[in-house]
């Protein structure tokens, strides 16, 4: 006996493991909700394709997910500037509930109301950007951003902007993160807008949250633009579309394809529309004929070779 | 089916494990093979011709082994070889091939061009291949007998634990063991803790360390900076042992599980001082295929000083090609066989005498042979070795980010460091003197659940030698 200490340690671990699995799905099965733990699968890190795309569903409080749902899709691409009247969507100040649990009490005070943050002056500088408003060394411009945005850091050769980017990230941990800022040291987000003052933020996401369901998604990318107004109401926004993969990873992703990005990327056009922000894609630059990434770009299927960050930060500068 | 998969680990496994041991011991044998070719199976089911394939090289080196064993006829050996070379060709070479020949046709002129062929390759076809042809050449020289029994035989190139990536078992070495072999209850645990072990080293650190070669595939080559670069070819020739040596210390455990004891891979290969004493620890199971069935009869080193060096020629571009169909690897065979002769030429003595020189020597070495086997882009090398020696490429060349080395050197510190230390050979000796500890059977524990952990998560799992 004592000579297989090793098989009976590992065989009674393993009947542990199993009953404890068994008891937990047979619970789970009697309960409404099931939550997912935050195991934020980011793109960055190569994940299995296979995500759950429950919430937390926490009790209660009535989401208004029919009607968001059904304005963004059909307004998802190019109407004119609405007038506050025909903003056929609630406000998404409900109480917001996304998936890291701990912090949803958090989400309530980042209500804020539709309206808060028109900016009839902006629509009209919109309409003319011509490539000469960004400051040509990126001084007074903020990136916020996932990996890409990384990229574009390390060598998008962007001179004087700040960057709030991380690995990983997504707009339901976008408010919490604390991330180390280059030449501020680590910061929240709400501390950096309330440190400084910027004219510009470019912000980048949606790639790292295509696994959840769309609606949800862009509910809370809504309320996290409104809050990023309401926190530096003198900057323009500038809302990135969301690069896209490659053909092959396309292929052979259910999740991580051009069709859900295309989607997710019309939606944030109309955040965009809606809220008074810029809107560029920077597809335009890197997309082959058939509107996948070009596989000159990358290799890994996600992000572009280093060398390209350059190309992409001087259309930026282009764009504004 | 990958071995560090949740299926493999809690479906087939399991399952195979306790029909295997309800099974009468004469059944064993056949157990085993169906159970291999159901796991063959999995792994080909897009693809249903391979699992054919396998059951045509079983049945038909069945065939050819007997009529060589009756008759001793040399038609029948090379018949043999010819079948078992065709098919590894087919897949493996002919689209190199074909490539090739159309490049150099487009450059004479020529209009001659030939379809190239390039299907995903039949998993394990190189290591089921090598060990179909050692069976032959073995009954051929009267090295064994042949095997009379079709689901004995079957079981011997199908097996499971070595079918998809070694090691590449001669079946002389193996006869006894499929006839008889006792099955003793102490074998069950020293192949589970074999199996962990190899598990561990596989998924703590050779995925992990894994993801910085992948961070610097996705920056590219162009846009780094020469330490990150250093720093990359480690973390290659890290990742490249470890998922290996991970895997054969796996397929060892796996055969103890089931009665068979199965020759070792590796033995701590990075502790060697020159070249030729790493590939005698390296893949040893390989080396010594090439060394018994091409080099040995080719003349080996008994025919003057020309002879033996064309013989290890032949060898080294061979193992380079055997590698991968590629020019690359081509390169890195040829690397490594010069390196090997500047060692048979007074070099190598020089090296065994002050290990510290010799450690000095392989630590430069191991990983710039290791570059040429990573990057299959011939150009792409160029580019690389320009970032390692940044003396030979002009300044302004190549633009990067400074502070890449500091960024990814935090992040994978941990599984670096690791990797440096389960390298050696300390941990082993520290394994071998504590074995019988409880300690040592909860520490067991404790990486097994991490590894499913690691899994579950799905760390990526990028095995090198899966496409052999």
């Amino acid at each position: 006996m004592r000579k297989y200490w090793y098989t009976w340690f590992l065989l009674a671990s393993l009947a542990v493991c199993f009953l404890w699995t068994f008891v937990t799905d047979h619970m789970g099965k009697t309960q409404e909700a099931v939550t997912v733990r935050a195991s934020m699968v980011s793109v960055d890190e190569e994940n299995t394709m296979k995500k759950q795309s429950g919430v937390s569903v926490r009790d209660n409080q009535a989401e208004k997910t029919g009607d968001v749902t059904s304005a963004l899709a059909e307004n998802a691409s190019g109407s004119e500037y609405p007038e506050a009247e025909t903003l056929n969507h609630p406000a998404v100040s409900e109480n917001y509930v996304f998936p890291v649990s701990d912090h949803l009490a958090k989400s309530e005070d980042f209500v804020v109301s539709c309206n808060s943050s028109m900016k009839g002056d902006v629509m009209a500088e919109k309409e003319t950007a011509t490539g000469d408003l960004l400051p040509d060394d990126f001084a007074g411009v903020l990136f916020i951003g996932d990996s890409r945005t990384v990229g574009l850091y390390e060598y998008g050769q962007l001179g004087a902007a700040d960057f709030f980017a991380e690995s990983g990230m997504n707009v339901f941990n976008l408010l919490n993160r604390e991330v180390t800022v280059p030449g501020k040291g680590k910061k929240t987000l709400e501390q950096l807008l309330a440190e400084n003052q910027y004219q510009f933020i470019h912000i980048m996401l949606g790639i790292n949250e295509l696994g959840y369901e769309m609606d949800q998604i862009l509910r809370q990318y809504e309320s996290v633009v409104e809050k990023i107004q309401e926190m530096e109401p003198d900057a323009k926004i500038i809302l990135g579309a969301n690069l896209h993969v490659t053909a092959e990873k396309a292929a052979n992703s259910e999740i991580y394809n051009n069709d859900n990005i295309n989607v997710l990327n019309g939606a944030i056009q109309k955040i965009g529309e809606d809220r008074n922000c810029y809107f560029i894609d920077v597809n335009a630059l890197f997309d082959d004929t058939a509107g996948n990434l070009s596989a000159e770009y990358s290799t890994d299927g996600f992000h572009i070779l280093a060398k390209y960050y350059a190309q992409w930060a001087e259309w930026i500068r282009e764009q504004i | 089916m990958v071995f560090s998969s949740i299926d493999f680990l809690f479906g087939f496994l399991p399952v195979f494990l306790i029909l295997y041991l309800i099974c009468p011991c004469g059944w064993r044998n056949r157990c085993l093979l169906i159970g291999s070719l159901v796991f063959y199976f999995y792994g080909v089911k897009d693809t249903p011709f391979y699992l054919i394939l396998l059951l045509l090289s079983i049945g038909v080196n069945y065939g050819i082994g007997r009529r060589i064993g009756n008759k001793k006829s040399k038609k029948w050996l090379i018949t043999g070889i010819a079948y078992n070379l065709f098919w590894l060709g087919l897949f493996k070479y002919a689209g190199f091939f074909a490539q090739n020949w159309n490049q150099l046709a487009g450059r004479i002129g020529a209009s001659v061009y030939l379809p190239v062929f390039s299907p995903d390759l039949p998993i394990g076809i190189s290591f089921y291949t090598f060990q179909a042809l050692s069976y032959l050449i073995d009954v051929y020289r009267g090295k064994t007998s042949c095997e009379d029994s079709l689901p004995d035989f079957g079981m011997y190139i199908s097996m499971f634990p070595q079918l998809i990536a070694g090691p590449i078992v001669t079946y002389a070495s193996m006869q006894r063991q499929i006839k008889e072999r006792k099955y003793l209850p102490a074998m069950m645990e020293e192949g589970l803790r074999e199996f962990t072990i190899g598990l561990g080293l596989k998924v703590l650190i050779a995925n992990q360390v894994g993801g910085l070669w992948k961070e610097i595939e996705t920056i590219g080559y162009e846009s780094i900076s020469t330490p990150l670069a250093w720093l990359g070819l480690i973390a290659f020739s890290l990742q490249i042992y470890f998922d290996f040596y991970g895997y054969s210390l796996m397929a060892v455990g796996l055969g103890n599980m089931l009665g068979f004891r199965l020759p070792c891979n590796f033995a701590h290969p990075y502790m060697s001082v020159s070249m030729t004493e790493f590939w005698r620890r390296w893949h040893m199971t390989l080396g010594s295929w090439f060394r018994e069935y091409v080099y040995i009869p080719l003349g080996g080193n008994r025919k003057g000083k020309v002879r033996t060096w064309c013989n290890l020629l032949a060898v080294w571009l061979l193992t380079g090609l055997w590698h991968g169909a590629s020019w690359n690897f081509v390169l890195w065979g040829l690397t490594v066989f010069l390196l090997i002769l500047i060692e048979k030429a007074g070099v190598g003595k020089l090296l065994s005498r002050y290990p510290a020189v010799g450690h000095g020597y392989m630590l430069f070495a191991v990983p710039l042979t290791w570059m040429l086997f990573a990057i299959t882009d011939v150009s792409q090398i160029l580019v690389y070795i320009k970032r390692l020696f940044p003396f030979m490429s002009v300044p302004g060349e190549f633009a990067y980010f400074a502070g890449d080395f500091l960024k990814y050197g935090r992040l994978y510190a941990l599984s670096l460091c690791a990797g440096m230390i389960f390298m050696t050979d300390m941990p082993r000796k520290l394994y071998d003197k504590r074995k019988d500890s409880p300690v040592t059977a909860v520490i067991l524990l404790a990486v097994f659940w991490a590894c499913i952990f690691c899994i579950k998560k799905g760390m990526d799992d990028p095995f090198l030698y899966f496409r052999f």
